[in-house]
């Protein structure tokens, strides 16, 4: 699995996701619940708006300076004696951790969840040279044992699922004998994860945010389980976004309590990780080997184009979890590992919109999402964007975009064609009309009507009623 | 649109996406030392309905009256781009003889979303048909919204499911004696 997880049409799996009834009550139940959480911590935190400005401030310097904390990232690393490799595309990155793999005659690799890795298809790669890969987040495994089934939110993987699905899973796959209550299926799945934990040749994780002054890799999880990952393998990978970086601790520290507050309504989550380097000579925890690879693969093809915001993106899932259009179709109708606004933004500068021109328009533009955002990314207004690029590199607007636009702008264009449009309208359309209603339109609004009632054209414009008005009231 | 507008005192609209636009449109003029100004001057003197009448005439009670039960939609950019929240609220409290009832999910578009309407026409379709279940579940009698596209959408298919909730625009509200 790469970022691209289906070949589906757009519209195909619009229509078969939105049949799907449970997936439907799983997402709504959670966007509920996780809207609250997170209103609910940024009114606890107070002055929210000034921390988003301080996170959106944050990430755009570091953007606007992302070759030289970069560099100072991996020079503080290397002095602590880790490995650094720059990947510019997915390719290089896993032929990377490959060559690694190789190296060590590993077999079997953990991993804590990651979005790059899900990215770049690592997961395949690996399982292709032969290698038994476990994830270790409840999400990632719950799917990795439904035979693969592709993550369908940023943050909760498995967010689609509901506990009863959940069960079964397990006990086909695991033969799983209790409920379906949460508490004995995480217990179960730790147990089994424990077993593999101490087995494990080498860890894999991604990041949070690295802290160029250190040369370190924060993580921030649930279930403590990047710590494990990072903790007993002897040989430790980090898989890292290139933009996924702040100058200090101090900057660290802010863009945590915006993600665990906007991810999951939490202060903090329960772990928080900082990774630097391998083991030194007198610690007795870590790994003896720690690899940094830092990824492109098309990331830096953003940085100085007006859609750069789009990188301050911290991956919290706030837009998603307010998105009324994802609370429909789920993630999977994105045919992307990014679903949702950041998803319809992202996806299409990473993967083309060869394959991803649907996206910006499965939007309302009604902005809940840049409201959302703890870094201010103006996601509605890229959407918008992408569709202006998206006319401007075809020469013209879909077809469906064009027959849209013809019903709502037909003759409103010149004063006296609206004007006598308006006045006429009520008759033009009166064959169509029974009970003041349209339910049945002709031309462009034949979509429209298709779904709901028309209003037909009043009998009486408001300019013709404002002069009665005036009238009445000796003005005129 | 400048050239028709700019000379008036006030301008005036019934709809919170068309403030957003009158407001929004100097971006288009960015680089241009004529325009930009123009677009400006606009934006600094278009209102929305609701908003004019509370924070610039100061009235909060426009003597109208209405018997029934009624819930309000506040439309996405009226509340989110304009940010105009607590004016129509205002305006309707002191409305005789009406009861508000909070809309459940109230924060959830509509579905309209201009061309999204049709051009995703299945997505908005659940969208709105949302929006009329969370409608019907207050009991209310009328709709209320600011923004003529959502009341639109959300009218047409609540009479389309044969809903006999009465869809009003406030203005009509605000005008019913
Ligand atoms: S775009 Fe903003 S809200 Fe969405 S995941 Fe990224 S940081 Fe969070």
């Amino acid at each position: 699995m790469a970022m691209k997880i289906g070949n589906e049409k757009f519209k195909d799996n619009v229509n078969k996701q939105m049949e799907d009834t449970f997936m439907r009550g799983a997402v709504a139940g959670a966007q509920e619940r996780l809207r609250t959480r997170r209103l609910d911590a940024a009114e606890e935190l107070g002055n929210w708006e000034e921390w988003r400005s301080h996170g959106e401030e944050i990430r755009q310097h570091t953007l606007d300076h992302l070759d030289y904390y970069l560099q100072e990232l991996s020079e503080n690393l290397q002095k602590r004696g880790g490995h650094v490799f720059f990947a510019a595309t997915a390719e290089e990155a896993n032929d990377y951790v490959k060559s690694i793999v190789k190296e060590k005659r590993a077999k079997k690799i953990l991993k804590a969840k990651s979005m790059v890795t899900e990215e770049i298809g690592l997961n395949s790669v690996l399982e292709q040279e032969g290698c038994d890969v476990i994830e270790t987040d409840l999400g990632e495994y719950i799917l990795q044992l439904d035979d693969h089934d592709p993550p369908s939110h940023i943050v909760t993987p498995a967010l689609h699922k509901n506990k009863e699905q959940i069960k079964d899973v397990f006990t086909e796959k695991l033969d799983y004998k209790l409920t379906s209550k949460p508490e004995e299926l995480a217990l179960h799945a730790r147990e089994k994860l424990r077993q593999e934990f101490l087995q494990a040749d080498i860890g894999i994780t991604g990041c949070n945010f690295a802290i160029a002054e250190s040369g370190s890799v924060g993580l921030v999880t649930n279930e403590g389980n990047a710590g494990m990952v990072s903790d007993l393998p002897d040989t430790q990978i980090c898989v890292m976004g290139m933009e996924r970086i702040v100058p200090t601790f101090e900057e660290f520290e802010v863009l945590v309590g915006l993600l665990t507050r906007s991810a999951v309504g939490q202060k903090l989550t329960s772990y928080i990780t900082a990774l630097t380097g391998p083991r030194t000579a007198e610690e007795v925890d870590g790994p003896s080997e720690f690899h940094l690879v830092i990824v492109d693969n098309g990331r830096s093809g953003i940085l100085g184009t007006e859609f750069q915001s789009v990188l301050q993106c911290i991956r919290c899932a706030a837009c998603i979890n307010v998105c009324p259009v994802y609370r429909h179709i789920g993630g999977h109708s994105y045919n992307s590992i990014y679903p949702g606004p950041i998803g319809a933004v992202l996806t299409p500068l990473l993967g083309g919109y060869d394959d991803f021109k649907e996206l910006p328009y499965a939007s309302t533009l009604c902005a809940a999402c840049t409201d959302a955002c703890p870094v201010k990314i103006p996601l509605h207004q890229l959407l918008h964007r992408h569709r202006q690029v998206i006319v401007e590199r075809e020469g013209r607007a879909p077809i469906s975009e064009r027959m849209a636009m013809k019903a709502f702008g037909i003759g409103a264009s010149s004063n006296p064609l609206y004007a006598a449009g308006s006045k006429m309208a009520s008759s033009v359309m009166k064959p169509f009309t029974k009970d003041e209603t349209i339910s049945k339109g002709p031309g462009p609004l034949k979509a429209w009507t298709e779904i709901r009632d028309f209003p037909a054209p009043n009998k009486e414009r408001f300019r013709d009623w404002f002069k009665q008005h005036e009238k009445e009231n000796g003005k005129a | 649109m400048i050239a028709t507008f700019e000379d008036a005192e006030v301008i005036v609209t019934p709809s919170g996406s068309c403030a957003t636009m009158f407001k929004d449109y100097q971006h288009v003029f960015q680089d241009d030392p004529e325009w930009r100004p123009r677009a400006e001057r606009l934006a600094d003197k278009t209102y929305e309905l609701t908003e004019f009448i509370v924070d610039v005439l100061g009235i909060e009670d426009v003597g109208a009256k209405l018997e029934g039960i009624a819930t309000y939609h506040p439309s996405c950019h009226m509340t989110r781009l304009l940010g105009v929240k607590d004016a129509p609220m205002k305006l309707l409290s002191h409305v005789e003889g009406l009861e508000m009832q909070p809309l459940p999910n109230a924060q959830n578009c509509c579905g309209f979303g201009g061309t999204f309407s049709v051009k995703m026409g299945n997505i908005s379709e659940q969208m709105v048909d949302e929006k009329v279940d969370s409608v019907t579940e207050t009991k209310a009698s009328y709709l209320i919204g600011a923004d003529g596209g959502c009341l639109m959408n959300i009218g047409g298919r609540m009479q389309r499911r044969g809903k006999p909730v009465k869809v009003m625009h406030i203005a009509e509200v605000l005008n019913s004696r």
